[in-house]
């Protein structure tokens, strides 16, 4: 990178970016030493892989975060797109329209809740639980509760999870699009200028004449249409629909957001600390596994990982309040 | 021997020096002002008295022996009663149980057994508030009007047989016959022997209430006089550092031209019944009225910020739509709230995003926002308002509070307004500040817009006012004209005509004098 690109991305990447590209850098340097399956290209993609598919409801959980909701469903939607695409699959439809329709369906599951919060008042994460059990439930409703096998899915199909360009796996690329078209978004459109503002002070922003409800709509749909994609892209991928798939997905896709630097209270966040949170913890999920860390220990040391991030957050947060 | 002293108490935070060094001393039964511009210290302080912060030097002496204050407890068990600014009582416990909730939490008294005795719990409660003012003490806590609220604040910090009682800002809620009642109650306490800290921004108070004022400055102490020998002139220009010769700017001649707005018949469904009136260009038209007197809802209702039952608005001829606030701005009317925090600027987002917010199509194009656009204007308001900061990246959370209601000013600036509507433009704002603000509003009026000005300071109000409007219970009580703006003028009509509350306030102000 030259010294001219370093200056813009310095104003836009900021101190909480570089921290965890810092952190990421150092335990990528140790890893390298500690392990000597870290550094290799199958391990890399791997990695890579593991959160790319995730990464795209981090994005929307993020947008949701900044407008000050929170959707706890995200996972067994995810898992509720792939039973529909799955299901109209093996009903005889062709795969892309299947997964159209299941996205959708997904979206519409964002826009109920939304409507759920802005027109009868209740907050997302109540809405968002209660959605999560339902859609849950549809899922093991549609498949009776077994998992539906799709090795008969067309080639063209399969490639979207499976195959490659030039060597970079087609989800990373799907991934990285997504990241540049919500990163640019997320920073300079009108529209999402006025998430910052109904998540940093809901008041005040209607006070300016924004229309707050219609906003937090737009974000739970966006929410629930990515969930949705990324469903129909582990189908792809696994060339299955499982109605348990995606169970606790939520939490970790809440806490790479926050570990990204999304706040709770809404109004703060960003695309790239998002992802680099999602990084991060991938990261730290193949680093435990490489090093034979038992698998009981594993969801403990990422929690307490969560912890000291918000910890270090709030520290920080309170230090320049006082100041 | 004095009470309280403190001596070459220094405190910063990282590298923002908040104290240097500065010293106080306070008497038994007296009532001590500390005054200041935002920033100069005064919170501070308090916040060390009452173990909030711990100094970075100095000492603390109570009856002359140094005193260390490590927790906020520790202050209450030194007798040191903090009463914040904010409320910060439990919404859903009785008055009772936020009474006496440091006293359970202490671990002795009513804390000393497994379960809480209620019937005694609220004979204390009752007893404790029957020397101040009287309260239901078994009803919610959060049902009770803000004025309760605060005395309920000040019957928890005596439970705790405080000799320091620390007042921060207690009138900000208050309306004028409730703060006269707290002040016959901090009379009664002084009379006790208990030492108050007063905090105030309003000079009328504090030269009615205190026995001698402290100034701060930046930080550092600048002198203590007693009431008696000083005048509110020279106390705010020490506050300032320099003598304040003209808080308010010059009027103008009487307005002229054609009505800029019109408003008739306004309801909004709710207390405001039947208001009309109108605004010329170039002049400022103060809206004054007792708190809860619908001044606030009015001026929303006006503006499509609250349901507009009835009436029309019109604004240089053409008519403004109820119940939309974007159309209303597009004819030229804006709103600056009297909640700055609650709803009037984005906290934690940079200066440059919060003067955008009102129309971001003045920095963008169909999608996308221009932050070079952006921070253009802001930069332009920057200069324009004086907006004291390091840049307008800066998050305004960062900012004073003037400064911050600068910012909130610039949002509306930003749109050019024909009809700008204040509502308590200079609400904990110090001195320096509330003089750059009525400067700007004369000037955009003198440009001429037409202003419409809210404040329950009523030296403000006839201050920066052409003419004033009174609204009691919701409707127009009358009006006054440049030679008839007196506070017994305002309040008489507020009143409504002439109650025993106008004769006490009229008392009370006649021998207070104001800022002016």
């Amino acid at each position: 990178m030259s010294m001219a690109a370093v200056a813009p991305m310095m104003r836009v990447v900021r101190v909480r970016e570089f921290g965890l590209l810092a952190i990421i850098a150092l335990l990528f340097v140790a890893m390298s030493f500690a392990s000597p399956y870290f550094l290799t290209l199958s391990n890399m993609r791997a990695i890579l892989l593991s959160f790319s598919i995730e990464g795209i409801v981090v994005i929307g959980m993020t947008i949701l975060l900044i407008v000050g909701g929170i959707d706890l469903s995200v996972g067994s939607v995810v898992c509720l797109s792939m039973v529909i695409g799955g299901t109209l699959f093996l009903a005889g439809l062709d795969p892309w329209s299947a997964s159209l329709i299941a996205v959708a369906a997904c979206g519409a599951i964002g826009f109920l809740m939304g409507l759920c919060v802005t027109r009868i008042g209740l907050h997302f994460f109540i809405v968002s639980l209660a959605f999560m059990v339902i859609t849950r439930g549809l899922s093991l409703l549609l498949t009776q509760g077994t998992p539906q096998s799709l090795f008969s899915l067309p080639k063209e199909f399969k490639f979207v999870g499976q195959g490659s360009v030039g060597g970079l796996p087609f989800v990373i690329l799907i991934f990285l699009v997504l990241i540049a078209v919500f990163d640019v978004l997320l920073r300079k459109s009108v529209l999402f200028r006025r998430v910052y503002y109904t998540g940093s002070n809901e008041k005040a922003a209607r006070f300016s004449g924004i229309d707050t409800k219609r906003t937090k709509i737009i974000c739970a749909t966006l929410c629930s249409t990515l969930a949705g994609v990324a469903g129909v892209i582990y189908m792809a991928r696994f060339g299955a629909a499982t109605p348990q798939f995606g169970v606790g997905m939520e939490l970790s896709v809440i806490a790479a957001a926050v570990i990204g630097g999304a706040s709770l209270n809404g109004g703060s966040g960003t695309i790239a600390g998002a992802v680099l949170g999602a990084a991060l913890l991938s990261l730290v999920t193949s680093s435990l596994i490489l090093l034979n860390v038992p698998v009981y220990w594993q969801d403990i040391i990422r929690g307490a990982i969560l912890l000291v991030a918000v910890t270090i957050d709030h520290l920080l947060n309170t230090h320049k309040a006082r100041g | 021997m004095s009470l309280l002293s403190v001596h070459d108490i220094a405190k910063s935070f990282g590298p923002v020096r908040a104290l240097a060094g500065v010293r106080f001393e306070l008497n038994a039964g007296e009532v001590h002002a500390l005054m200041g511009e935002n920033g100069a210290g005064k919170s501070t302080l308090m916040n060390v008295l009452g173990g909030v912060h711990q100094p970075d030097r100095g000492t603390v002496s109570l009856d002359g022996r140094p005193v260390r204050i490590p927790s906020p407890a520790a202050a209450q068990a030194l007798g040191i009663g903090l009463v914040h600014q904010e409320i910060a009582l439990c919404p859903d416990a009785t008055v009772a149980e936020n009474i006496f909730m440091a006293e359970t939490n202490r671990r002795r008294g009513l804390g000393r057994g497994l379960w809480l005795d209620t019937r005694d719990l609220k004979r204390r409660a009752e007893a404790v508030l029957a020397s101040l003012h009287p309260v239901p003490v078994d009803v919610r806590a959060g049902e009770l009007p803000i004025a309760s609220q605060q005395i309920v604040e000040i019957a928890k910090a005596l439970t705790l047989n405080c000799r320091v009682l620390i007042l921060d800002e207690p009138t900000a809620a208050l309306t004028e016959a409730e703060a006269e009642a707290l002040f016959a109650i901090i009379r009664g306490l002084q009379a006790r022997g208990i030492g108050i800290i007063y905090i105030s921004h309003r000079m009328a108070e504090i030269f009615a209430i205190a026995d001698r004022i402290t100034v701060f400055r930046d930080g550092a102490y600048v002198e203590t006089l007693p009431t008696a020998a000083t005048t509110p002139e020279q106390v705010a220009a020490k506050m300032v550092g320099r003598p304040l010769l003209d808080l308010y700017p010059p009027r103008r001649g009487p307005a002229t031209g054609a009505p800029l707005l019109r408003v008739e018949g306004l309801s909004d469904g709710g207390i405001v019944r039947d208001v009309g009136f109108e605004v010329r260009p170039g002049e400022i038209v103060g809206l004054g009225g007792l708190i809860g007197s619908g001044r606030t809802e009015t001026v929303q209702a006006i503006c499509g910020l609250a349901r507009r039952a009835a009436g029309k608005v019109m604004c240089d001829g053409a008519e403004v739509p109820p119940d939309d606030y974007p159309a209303a701005v597009r004819h030229g009317l804006a709103y600056l709230s009297e909640d700055r925090k609650g709803n009037g600027v984005f906290l934690d987002l940079p200066i440059a995003q919060n003067v955008s917010s009102l129309d971001l199509r003045l920095v963008s194009g169909p999608v996308m926002v221009s932050r070079r656009r952006e921070a253009a204007l802001a930069e332009a308001m920057r200069q324009r308002l004086g907006i004291r900061c390091a840049g307008v990246q800066q998050p305004v959370a960062t900012l004073s509070g003037g400064n911050q209601q600068k910012v909130a000013l610039a949002r509306l600036l930003a749109v050019n307004p024909r009809i700008l509507f204040v509502d308590e433009p200079t609400r904990g704002v110090d001195i320096g500040a509330k003089a750059q603000i009525y400067a700007i509003l004369r000037e955009l009026a003198d440009q001429g817009a037409g202003i419409v000005a809210i404040s329950s300071e009523l030296p403000e109000l006839i201050g920066i006012s052409d003419r004033i409007l009174v609204l009691h219970e919701g409707r127009l009580a009358g009006e006054l004209g440049p030679g008839e703006m007196t506070e017994e003028a305002i309040m008489h009509l507020a009143s409504g005509l002439g109650t025993h509350d106008h004769q006490q306030g009229a008392r009370r102000r006649a021998a207070m004098g104001d800022i002016r």
